[in-house]
């Protein structure tokens, strides 16, 4: 299971900036914590996800889903992360995205996440999924930050 | 939970910067659990936040119920005390929240005063530079059209003139210097061709960023590698920032006192006989804003001087090569011709027939060939009385005009050739001179046609040839960029708005754009019949 390999291998040697275990037993569906990366507004954050894999993973993408509030660009209103490498594979038909781009089956969960994370860092304002967030990060820097930093504080007191 | 079967299990705990092993039995609790991590990693259990398969560990759990085994690995997140201010800013931002829309009012209003303020404080223009800059670096679209302007195109694209004003910066220099490499990049045009090409395409600047910040990264965790950055950039970087800056200072004090020109290198420190600036033709409406804003002129600052003329201008490597450009592009040639510096400068031209002379020697169009420009310097009185004419300054500028003057020229010239017998004797000689005077003024014919009439009938024909050669160069010109230069590059706007709107057929948009001859809202119609 190639799956199971790769938790077991993350649990072991931990990649940078992300923790992952499975919901309950079932190896489909994982539980994802997101570490706010270092100079970022969401530094200090603690972003829960889920990691929902289809049946015929990995010929297609999971679906990744905040559980924690989280103010970005390229996360919709549902927690929905729209990343390019999460979108079905094939050609994009709004001519936006190269198939080399989109999922393949290469990617695992350490690279989803590791893009992730990037994308915490570094928003893709192209092709927002939340476009008040993507407005804010790109016309009114301090307004997004706020909101972040609100969501980092949500996200700290959530667990503690 | 019960401690039997006490088992020592070596959990690996990891931050971002280290990773310790820390032993503990089995059934400890997370709070246990933390106590341990805290003496190992020197920091208060209050601030420890552990993280294992997705979760964050609570003290009241144990670490069976996570099923935390031997030899795995658990994240920790050191909240720390003092960085928790300036790294987390959750908490002070807290507090901020109700003092920050003041402040944003005041800093939208900043921007909004800037155009009023323009000119009025010296310290603007500083204030307006970084303005620009902010704007320019959030703005890609901006920065994007700013280079697609052909006359900041033409310059970037001239290697001599970019070398000439990286050099003619004193700290640019002293960094060149001391980084034979740098002065290596700098003067190596296909690289500055390349980082320009880069500038202007925002997504490739934005991949390249991405990538660089990546490798800056990658960079850092290899053993001293951030020692070797942090060197980079005392030893460029910061130059290189001191010099811009300075730029930026001449740029602001010779805006305040025009005396200090950086571009008083490219005049050869002799000021050019300029005339008042009141003598601008209020014809031709500006297309580009260069004229319009208080950007240092180069072109009107050295008013003063009179007597002396600016070879050191037109024999400058970059001046000689702009000029060869602007004879290889018309489009160049159009919009150079209406921004309403070079009319001024035409103008001043005009009433200063011993610059235009001196122009005209150092033009490699003309003196490659010592007859023609012999020929140009004979008529010039003539030239620069038709050029006077705002009616003929507009009709060069316009290319269907110069096109429909060359078919004129050409039929003079057909005629010429089918009737060669006619062309011995005088009088056709000053009819077809005639003619062609007409043609290449037009507005101003009947002046021309007794000036030229005048001239003995050998120089006519040569000045006639020398009017059609040039003729025919620009209209070749023009009719190739017209037609055959690819509608790609004309339309190139109306097709990035297609395609924004959804339209991605490029094919049928460049048709429907060429059919409407580049009217966006009929080209739309069309493409959604």
């Amino acid at each position: 299971m190639l799956n199971f390999n790769l938790l077991t291998e993350l649990q072991r040697k931990p990649t940078e900036g992300f923790s992952a275990g499975l919901q309950d037993d079932d190896i489909f569906k994982w539980a994802v914590m997101i570490i706010g990366p270092p100079d970022t507004p969401f530094e200090g954050g603690f972003f829960k996800a889920h990691l929902d894999f289809p049946r015929d993973y990995p010929q297609r993408p999971p679906v990744m889903q905040f559980q924690t509030k989280i103010y970005h660009p390229n996360v919709d209103k549902d927690g929905k992360v729209c990343i390019s490498i999460l979108h079905e594979p094939g050609e994009d038909k709004f001519g936006y995205e190269k198939s080399s781009e989109r999922w393949r089956p290469i990617h695992t969960v350490e690279t989803i996440l590791l893009s992730v994370i990037s994308m915490l860092a570094d928003p893709n304002d192209e092709s927002p999924a939340n476009i008040d967030a993507a407005k804010d990060w790109r016309e009114n820097k301090e307004k997004f930050k706020r909101l972040v930093a609100q969501c980092v504080r949500e996200s700290q007191t959530s667990y503690d | 939970m019960s401690s039997q079967g006490n088992k020592i299990l070596d959990v690996i705990v990891k931050t971002p910067k280290e990773k310790q092993t820390i032993s503990i039995h089995e059934n400890a609790t997370i709070l246990e659990f933390k106590e341990a991590v805290s003496l190992q990693f020197g920091a208060p259990v209050d601030q420890l936040c552990l993280i294992f398969a997705g979760r964050i560990l609570k003290d009241s759990e144990t670490l069976s119920q996570h099923s935390i085994k031997d030899g795995l690995a658990v994240h920790l997140v050191i909240k720390s005390g003092t960085k928790a201010q300036t790294a987390t800013p959750s908490e002070t931002t807290g507090t901020t929240t109700q003092n920050t829309p003041p402040m944003q009012q005041q800093s939208e209003g900043t921007q909004q005063q800037f155009p009023v303020n323009f000119g009025i404080d010296p310290s603007t223009f500083q204030n307006m530079h970084q303005y620009m800059q902010q704007q320019l670096t959030s703005n890609p679209d901006m920065l994007r059209q700013m280079m697609d302007n052909p006359m900041v195109q033409s310059m970037l694209n001239n290697p001599d003139l970019m070398q000439q004003l990286i050099g003619s910066n004193p700290q640019m220099q002293q960094l060149m210097e001391r980084n034979p490499e740098l002065s290596h990049m700098l003067n190596n045009p296909e690289m500055m061709r390349q980082a320009l090409e880069m500038a202007r395409n925002p997504s490739m600047l934005q991949e390249m960023m991405r990538s660089q910040d990546r490798a800056m990264s990658n960079l850092e965790s290899i053993p001293g590698g951030f020692n070797a950055l942090r060197r980079m950039y005392s030893d460029i970087q910061e130059p290189m920032m001191n010099a811009a800056q300075e730029m930026n200072e001449q740029m602001r004090s010779s805006y305040t006192n025009p005396g200090s020109n950086p571009f008083s290198s490219l005049l050869g420190g002799a000021g050019t006989q300029t005339q008042p600036q009141s003598q601008q033709p209020s014809s031709s409406p500006s297309s580009t804003p260069a004229g319009t804003s208080p950007v240092p002129n180069p072109w009107e600052n050295r008013s003063t001087a009179p007597g002396s003329t600016s070879t050191g201008m037109f024999q400058s490597p970059g001046m000689q090569s702009m000029l060869q450009q602007l004879r290889e592009n018309p489009q160049l040639m159009q919009d150079t011709l209406q921004s309403p510096f070079v009319q001024n400068m035409m103008t001043q031209m005009m009433n200063n027939p011993q610059l235009m002379q001196q122009m005209l020697a150092n033009n490699p169009l003309f003196n490659n060939d010592p007859q023609l420009s012999e020929q140009i310097r004979e008529n010039m009185p003539n030239i620069l009385r038709q050029m006077q004419n705002p009616q003929m300054q507009q009709i060069i500028s316009n290319p269907q005009a110069v096109q429909a003057m060359l078919q004129i020229q050409q039929g003079f010239q057909q005629l010429s050739h089918a009737v060669p017998s006619t062309g011995n004797t005088p009088g056709s000689t000053t009819s077809t001179t005639t003619g062609t005077n007409t043609t290449t003024s037009s507005g101003t014919g009947s002046t021309t046609t007794t000036t030229t009439s005048s001239t003995s009938p050998q120089q006519q024909e040569q000045f006639n040839q020398l009017m059609s050669q040039m003729m025919q160069a620009m209209t070749a010109n023009n009719q190739q960029q017209q037609s055959n230069l690819q509608p790609e590059v004309r339309f190139r706007t109306q097709l990035e708005q297609l395609n924004a709107m959804g339209f991605v057929d490029q094919a049928r948009n460049l048709q429907v754009l060429s059919a409407t001859g580049g009217d966006i809202n009929a080209a739309i119609e069309q493409l959604l019949r």
